[in-house]
C-alpha cells in the first residue's frame, strides 16, 4: 500500500489554562471548548485564548461534555460526581453521585434526535493479594446515562480501577478497559439497569500492565484510552507497554486493535514497536474522515508524543512532539488537532500549567479506506 | 491486657511448634545458659521462648523493641500526614477530621484518623539529601556519611542496646520481599552494621527471601537432632578448650546463631501466621510483613525494619498508585498500633513510620512528585512517645516548614531518647578511631513528642 502524506503537523496556536487539563470538548461552531481541569470546569475561547472557571468539583474534573439540547454542560471528576451545568443560567443545575471512588473516563454519544449518551467508569485499585493485583468491586463501576434526563440506563461491574470507556458510533456498545489490561464490551441492547451482568465480550491483553520488580512490588499502567472504529466493529486501546521499572514510565508507546467477532475479539493489528517510542498513550481520537486514528500522551523517550496511525495497515504515518503531556484529542470537523494536557506545575504561583494546543493535520492517503 | 498467644495444640500451630510442646522443653536459651537449666534441655524450640510464664512477664516489662516501617521512596506528605486541602498542591484527595481536635489528615487515612490519639506527628522534617542513596544512608544512620569509617544504622545500634546475641532469635531482621530497587537495592548491598561488626547486621527475610536450610530435615529425628548437637558441642568445646582457637570461637558462635534460626524457622513463615491477622493485615506483601514485624517483636526479636522495594517513589502516577499505597499502609498502621496496645506491648515498642525525605508540592508532567527534602512528615507511635501529638508545621501550601523544624540529628535524638538509650554517648571503638556518637553536635530530642 502506498501511503502519501502531505504538509506537517504544524501547531497553529497554544492556549494556556491555569491548571492541567484532563477532559475536553468542543462546541458545536468550535469556537469554545469546555475543559475538565484540576480546579475544575472552564470554558476557553479558542480564538482569544481568554478562559473562564465556571464551576468547581469537589476533587479534580476528569470529564466534560457540553449538550447541544439543553445547553448543558455534564461533567465527571475524581469527586465520584456527574454535575450539570446550565450554560445560560450560569448556575450549576444537578449534581448525582454516580461512583464511590474516582470517576476515571468519561464518553459521550451524540445521537441525532436523541439526547447524547453518556458512560462513566470508575473503581479504586486495592490490593486484592500478595502481587497487588486489584481486589473486585463491590459496585457497579462501568455505567451509561441519558445525559438530558440523567437517568440511569445501564450499570456493570469489572475488575478496578476501570480506566478507559468508549460508546459505540452505533450507539449499541460500550467499551471499558482496566489496569489489568482487561477490555469489556457490553450490547446496550439488552438487559436493563437493575441487571448487572457479564459482558459480552470480554478479553484481556497483558502488553500494557506491568508488575514491579525494580521499585514498586504492584501493578501498574494498564489500558487509559478506549476508542470504536467508525463502523463499531472494532476497538482500539491504548496506554503504555510493560516495563521494567514501572516508576520510570518508560514503556513502549502502544495501541492495539481488536476485532469483535461472534463471542470473542481477535487482535488485527498494533503499534509497530519501531515506529513508536517510550512513554504513556492516554489520548485516542478517530479522524472525521475515518482512515487514521491519532495516539498521544506523554513523551518518556523517542521522536514523537502524537502519532497518527492508519486504521487499515496501523502503520505510523507521522508523528509530532507538543512538549506537553496530552491527555484529551479531539479532531476539529476539518481535520485539525486539538490536544489538551499539561505542562509541569512549578512553585511559581502564577504559572499556567494546563494547555490546549491546536495543530495543523497534514493530508494523509492511507490506501483503501475503512477496517 | 494479657496476652492472647497460641498454645500448641492451637489450630494453626506449626507441627514442629507443636511436636515439642512438653513443658520440660518449652526453655529459653538464655535462661540455659546462665545455668538454670541442664543440658537436657538442647533441643530447644522456638515455641517455648515465652512459654514460662515468670520469664515471659519479665521480658514484656523490660524488653524494649523497635519496628521501623521503611517507605522507601519517600512518601508524600500531601496524600498522607500533611494535606493541604483546597491548595493548588492539594492533589485530587481530600483531608478528613481525625479524632484530635482541628486535625486533619488525607481521606486515603480514615483508619488512622481514629487513632490519631495514639501516634505522634512531625510535619516540620527538613534534611538536606534530594536523591535515594544519600537520603535512605542519613534517615537511616542519622548523620551524614564520614569515610572511610561506617556508622551503623538504626536497626543495628537497636539490636546492640536492646538485644541479647545468646537470643536465638535474630536481633535485627529486614523484611524486604523485594530483590531489586535501584538505589535502595544498591544501599541493601552496602555494609548495614558498620563497625558494630557483621553479628549485628540483620536477616533478610520476606517474599522469596526465605532464610534456606533452618528446617531441620524430616529425615533427622529431633532426638537424633538433638544428640548430634550435644555430641557436636562437646567436641567442639573440647578443641577450642585444647587449642584456644579463636577460629573455633567463631565458628561455635555462628552455629550458635544458626541453631538458633533453626529453632525460630516459623517465625519466618509467612503461611504460619493466623489467618485472621493475615486477613486484617493482607493481602499484600507490605502488609503481611508487618504483621510478621509484630510476630517477631512478640517472640523476642528488639529491632525489625519492613521495607518493600521503593514504592513511594512516585515520579510518575503518584496519585494513581497512591489510591492503592496509602490505604495499605492505613490498614496496617491501625492494625499494628492496636495490636500492639492490646497485648500490651505498645508502651514498650516504638513505631517509626518514615522515608527518606518528601514529596515536591507541585506536580510533574507526569502527573507524579518528585523528590522534596525541605519540608515533609513522618509518624511515631508506642514507647517513649508521646501520643496526641501534631509537631511543627508547613506553609498553607506545604513549600517550607513553618514552624519548629527537625532534622535527621534531632530525630535520631529523640528515637534513641524514647528506647531510653543516651542519644549522646560516644561509641566504643577502637583507639584509632575517632569519637562518634550516637547522635552528633548534641542534636537535641524534639521533647514535644517525648513522654
Amino acid at each position: 500500500m502506498n501511503t502519501k502524506v502531505s504538509g506537517s503537523a504544524e501547531r497553529i496556536k497554544r492556549l494556556n489554562v491555569p491548571t492541567a487539563v484532563l477532559g475536553i470538548d468542543l462546541s458545536p461552531d468550535e469556537g469554545w471548548a469546555y475543559v475538565a481541569t484540576f480546579a475544575g470546569v472552564g470554558q476557553l475561547n479558542m480564538e482569544s485564548g481568554e478562559y473562564e472557571s465556571l464551576y468547581g468539583h469537589d476533587s479534580y474534573a476528569s470529564g466534560v461534555f457540553y449538550i447541544p439540547e439543553t445547553q448543558q454542560l455534564v461533567s465527571s471528576g475524581y469527586d465520584g460526581q456527574l454535575r450539570w451545568f446550565d450554560l445560560q443560567r450560569r448556575e450549576l443545575i444537578e449534581t448525582v453521585a454516580a461512583a464511590d471512588f474516582w470517576i476515571w473516563d468519561m464518553a459521550c454519544l451524540r445521537r441525532p434526535g436523541q439526547s447524547p449518551l453518556l458512560a462513566t467508569a470508575s473503581g479504586q485499585y486495592l490490593a486484592g493479594d500478595y502481587e497487588y493485583r486489584p481486589r473486585p468491586s463491590q459496585q457497579p463501576n462501568v455505567k451509561v446515562w441519558e445525559a438530558a434526563t440523567r437517568e440511569l440506563l445501564h450499570q456493570f461491574t469489572m475488575l478496578p480501577p476501570v480506566q478507559a470507556v468508549a460508546l459505540s458510533p452505533c450507539g449499541t456498545r460500550v467499551a471499558a478497559a482496566n489496569l489489568m489490561g482487561d477490555v469489556c464490551v457490553w450490547d446496550l441492547t439488552v438487559g436493563d439497569v437493575a441487571a448487572t451482568r457479564e459482558p459480552d465480550w470480554k478479553w484481556q491483553t497483558p502488553d500494557f500492565t506491568a508488575f514491579g520488580v525494580i521499585k514498586s512490588h504492584c501493578q501498574v499502567g494498564g489500558i487509559y484510552a478506549v476508542s470504536f472504529t467508525p463502523d463499531s466493529q472494532q476497538v482500539i486501546v491504548a496506554g503504555m507497554g510493560p516495563m521494567v521499572d514501572p516508576m520510570a514510565g518508560n514503556g513502549r508507546q502502544r495501541w492495539q486493535r481488536f476485532s469483535l467477532l461472534a463471542g470473542q475479539a481477535d487482535l488485527k493489528t498494533q503499534s509497530k514497536d519501531d515506529q513508536v517510542g517510550e512513554g504513556l498513550m492516554e489520548a485516542l481520537a478517530i479522524h472525521p474522515e475515518g482512515e487514521t486514528f491519532l495516539m498521544s500522551g506523554r513523551l518518556r523517550g523517542g521522536a514523537f508524543n502524537t502519532g497518527v496511525f492508519s486504521l487499515v495497515s496501523g502503520d505510523l504515518m507521522y508523528g509530532f512532539k507538543t512538549d506537553s503531556r496530552v491527555t484529551q484529542a479531539r479532531f476539529m470537523a476539518d481535520g485539525r488537532m486539538v490536544l489538551a494536557g499539561t505542562l509541569s506545575q512549578s512553585a511559581d504561583a502564577d504559572r499556567q500549567f494546563g494547555v490546549v494546543d491546536v495543530f495543523a493535520s497534514p493530508v494523509v492517503d492511507a490506501g483503501t479506506p475503512g477496517v | 491486657m494479657a496476652s492472647k498467644r497460641r498454645g500448641p495444640g492451637d489450630p494453626g500451630v506449626h507441627a514442629s511448634q507443636r511436636e515439642c510442646g512438653g513443658p520440660d522443653h518449652r526453655l529459653h536459651r538464655r535462661l540455659f545458659l546462665e545455668g538454670s537449666l541442664g543440658l537436657a534441655a538442647s533441643a530447644l524450640s522456638f515455641s517455648g521462648l515465652f512459654s514460662i510464664p515468670a520469664y515471659a512477664e519479665a521480658m514484656r516489662s523490660k524488653a524494649k523493641r523497635c519496628i521501623l516501617l521503611w517507605l522507601c521512596g519517600a512518601p508524600s506528605q500531601f496524600e498522607t500526614w500533611d494535606p493541604k486541602p483546597g491548595t493548588r498542591t492539594a492533589g485530587p484527595f481530600r483531608s478528613i477530621p481525625t479524632c484530635l481536635p482541628g486535625v486533619h489528615i488525607s481521606e486515603l487515612m480514615p483508619r488512622c484518623a481514629t487513632i490519631m490519639d495514639k501516634l505522634s506527628i512531625i510535619r516540620s522534617m527538613s534534611t538536606q539529601p534530594s536523591e535515594h542513596f544519600e537520603g535512605i544512608d542519613m534517615l537511616t544512620r542519622g548523620h551524614a556519611p564520614r569515610p572511610p569509617f561506617q556508622r551503623p544504622i538504626l536497626g543495628s545500634i537497636l539490636a546492640q542496646q536492646l538485644g541479647q546475641l545468646d537470643s536465638p532469635v535474630p536481633q535485627f531482621v529486614l523484611l524486604d520481599p523485594c530483590p531489586e530497587g535501584n538505589e535502595f537495592k544498591s544501599f541493601k548491598a552496602g555494609n548495614w552494621a558498620g563497625w558494630l561488626g557483621a553479628e549485628y547486621a540483620p536477616v533478610r527475610a520476606g517474599g522469596t527471601y526465605g532464610i534456606p536450610n533452618i528446617n531441620r530435615p524430616e529425615q533427622i529425628a529431633a532426638a537424633d537432632h538433638s544428640d548430634r548437637m550435644a555430641l557436636r558441642r562437646f567436641l567442639s568445646r573440647k578443641f577450642e578448650n585444647d587449642t584456644k582457637s579463636a577460629a573455633a570461637n567463631s565458628y561455635n558462635a555462628v552455629f550458635e546463631r544458626v541453631q538458633g534460626l533453626m529453632s525460630c524457622a516459623p517465625l519466618f513463615d509467612l503461611s504460619q501466621l493466623p489467618a485472621e491477622d493475615r486477613e486484617k493485615y493482607g493481602p499484600g506483601a507490605f502488609g503481611l510483613h508487618v504483621l510478621q514485624a509484630r510476630h517477631l517483636i512478640e517472640n523476642g526479636c528488639p529491632s525489625v525494619m519492613v521495607a518493600n522495594g521503593m514504592p513511594w517513589d512516585c515520579h510518575v502516577l503518584n496519585h494513581e498508585l497512591y489510591q492503592m499505597l496509602v490505604p495499605e499502609l492505613d490498614q496496617v498502621i491501625f492494625h499494628l498500633i492496636t495490636d500492639l496496645e492490646e497485648r500490651g506491648l505498645l508502651d514498650s515498642t516504638l513505631v517509626i513510620m518514615m522515608g527518606e525525605f518528601g514529596r515536591t508540592p507541585w506536580l510533574n508532567d507526569a502527573r507524579g512528585r518528585d523528590h522534596y527534602p525541605n519540608a515533609w512528615s513522618l509518624a511515631l507511635a508506642g514507647c517513649g512517645i508521646r501520643p496526641g501529638v501534631v509537631h511543627g508545621a508547613t506553609d498553607a501550601e506545604g513549600f517550607t516548614v513553618s514552624e519548629n523544624p527537625v532534622d535527621q540529628g534531632r530525630l535520631f535524638a529523640t528515637i534513641y531518647a524514647a528506647l531510653g538509650i543516651d542519644p549522646h554517648q560516644p561509641f566504643d571503638l577502637p583507639d584509632d578511631f575517632p569519637v562518634f556518637h550516637r547522635v552528633e553536635e548534641h542534636a537535641e530530642p524534639v521533647r514535644e513528642v517525648l513522654l
